[in-house]
């Protein structure tokens, strides 16, 4: 300190004592009092604020406490053991021509071979067992929609890497058949149909599925067996469908997906098949021999009666016994970063005895780019098949098709798809037919099915 | 003088772009956690359901925000490049083959905290700007 400071503050003090001391004990009182008062006035000012604070704050509190507690509930709820999920599609399409697959396709327009709405409900049993079931009603099954269950089953996670589902699971014949009713989970308006359309859909039995990594690469392998099939088609009614099984192995790694399957289904019981073609008792008896089955005639012709002492029959059946194994084995492989995607997708059907039919292959490939909210895409597929040794007439054929489309996101859940799918080409009786196992030709050059589909996950 | 207003400069974009250097998402979890991080794969397997348990083996149970919340907008464009429709077309397969179920959802930032503070197998996403005291940060991307 230096001696100018010094000297003020020597000063001061001076100046500051005297007026202590001249203070008399009544000012000194009223001073205190006054003090008193503010800190009294302070005093309720702060006891006011924490109360009207307090209020809100105490409200708030509550709130969240209320939400927390709700929330763990929630949480608690490993312990939520309900899930209901749904999807549904509502789709018109017009044929050029009647079209008799198992879709409907026909020259009116018509939402009954697409529309179809499933529900799943989902039941945590324990920490690792689980239970299923998917119901799905199709337009296209009858006249009422009717629901049938999809997928019922059990699951047990015994593992990281391994489950066990036992009950009704669809057969994993390629890439989308497990989610062959999800409109949602696939590009096109419906799977190629030049390989989609089997005639088995799901089985009863049992499946195992371990998922395990190598390296940066992620895979599944699916191993299942059947006690029994359910089949969509009218065809194989007095066919029964048996020792069903497959394995397949998905693999992903980054964009790439690639999936290599197989699946053998065994088919015993009789197949008949009805004729409108003349024909006479020899000829009859030829079919019978060669094929080791029965052909009757339904209805004498006519017109011809008889010549050369024979008698002409102009609708007639063949009752074959059939027992055979299909093998489907297929290959797929996926690219889809985001914006552009392509699937290629092929199948080969081999059959032991090539009874009800030849040996067949599939091949399709898809293209598509995802803009914003719009997806142009575009397929071009080509199916084949050998003749099938038992029906009289048959021959190979073939088929190719290409189809152009545009889906639009309409919100997170819904979207909207046009699609024009072109079928040309057509070698043989081109398998769309209700009478596809008559011998003969098709009578058309090519086909259109131009289709609307509204498609919605909730 | 010129050598001054470069660095000034310098510091002013150094500034600037700090501003948009700023984490927009963050996956959070329980302090408690063995992982120190997660890398971005890892952190997409996780929330797609394909992997179930985080790195050092702890069971993981992650939990997404209600669709339309903008942090699992960008939380799932940036760390898994899908969109909110491409993610539903994905769920679907998996739900409707009965391979997965959709992780459990909750209303926004503020609830994922509150539920990874109190729950050590917990994994979430909330916003860059979010305030993470008392959870551990595992991953953060701009």
């Amino acid at each position: 300190m230096n001696k100018k400071i010094r000297f003020i503050f020597t000063v001061l003090l001076l100046i500051g004592a005297p007026s202590v001391f001249a203070m008399s004990d009544a000012e000194i009182e009223k001073k205190f009092d006054a003090y008193e008062a503010k800190i009294k006035a302070l005093e309720k000012k702060v006891n006011a604020s924490p109360a009207s604070v307090n209020k809100k704050m105490v409200k708030n509190v509550k709130k969240n406490k209320k939400r927390i507690s709700k929330l763990k509930k929630l949480m608690d709820s490993e312990k939520e053991r309900f899930q209901m999920n749904g999807f549904m599609t509502v789709a018109a399409s017009k044929a050029d021509a009647e079209l008799g697959s198992a879709y409907h396709f026909n020259d009116r327009v018509n939402f009954r071979g697409d529309s179809k709405v499933g529900m799943q409900f989902d039941y945590k049993l324990s920490e690792d067992m689980d239970a299923t079931i998917q119901l799905v009603a199709r337009s296209r099954d009858e006249d009422v929609w009717t629901a049938d269950a999809e997928w019922a089953y059990v699951g047990k996670r015994f593992t990281d890497w391994m489950k066990v589902r036992v009950g009704r699971l669809r057969i994993p014949f390629y890439l989308y058949s497990e989610s062959l009713d999800v409109g949602y989970s696939y590009p096109w308006v419906r799977p190629p149909i030049d390989l989609y359309t089997t005639l088995v859909t799901s089985f009863d039995g049992m499946d195992v599925a371990f998922k395990f990594p190598t390296g940066p690469v992620n895979h599944r392998v699916q191993v299942w067996v059947a006690g029994w099939t359910n089949t969509d088609a009218d065809a194989l009614d007095d066919i029964d469908v048996y020792d069903t099984r497959g394995v397949n192995i998905t693999s992903s790694w980054r964009a790439f997906t690639l999936r290599l399957a197989t699946t053998s289904i065994a088919l015993e019981g009789t197949q008949t098949t009805e004729f409108y073609s003349d024909i006479n008792d020899a000829g009859l008896a030829g079919y019978a021999f060669a094929t080791g089955g029965t052909a009757t005639c339904l209805e004498p012709s006519p017109v011809l009666t008889v010549i050369a002492g024979e008698s002409i029959c102009s609708r007639w059946d063949l009752i074959i016994d059939i027992d055979d194994t299909i093998t489907y084995n297929s290959l797929a492989f996926q690219y889809d970063n985001g914006t552009f995607f392509t699937i290629y997708e092929a199948a080969l059907l081999d059959l032991k005895e090539e009874s009800i039919f030849g040996n067949g292959r599939a091949d399709v490939v898809t293209f598509g780019y995802r803009f914003q909210s719009w997806t142009p895409y575009i397929a071009g597929g080509v199916t084949e098949s050998d003749p099938a040794n038992l029906i009289p007439g048959s021959t190979e054929t073939s088929r190719r098709s290409w189809l152009l489309g545009l889906q639009h996101i309409l919100n997170d859940s819904t979207s909207i798809k046009f699609e024009w799918n072109h079928l040309y080409d057509f070698e043989g009786t081109d398998g769309f037919d209700e009478g596809a196992l008559e011998p003969g030709e098709t009578d058309l050059d090519d086909a259109n099915i131009y289709t609307i589909a509204i498609d919605a996950v909730f | 003088m010129k050598k001054s207003m470069f660095i000034y400069a310098l510091f002013l974009s150094l500034f600037i772009y700090s501003g948009f250097v700023a984490a927009e998402v963050k996956i959070v979890a329980h302090p408690s956690l063995k992982d120190a991080s997660l890398t971005k794969e890892v952190a997409a397997k996780l929330f797609l359901g394909k992997v179930s348990n985080f790195p050092s083996g702890t069971k993981a149970i992650p939990i997404d925000q209600e669709t339309g919340e903008e942090a699992r907008d960008e939380f799932y464009q940036k760390v898994t490049n899908k969109t909110a429709a491409q993610l539903k077309s994905y769920w679907s397969r998996l739900i409707f083959t009965g391979q997965a179920l959709p992780n459990k959802r909750v209303l926004d930032d503020d609830e994922v905290m509150e539920l990874i503070i109190a729950n050590p197998n917990l994994v979430g996403y909330v916003s860059g700007d979010m305030d993470t005291t008392g959870a551990k940060v595992l991953f953060s991307m701009p």
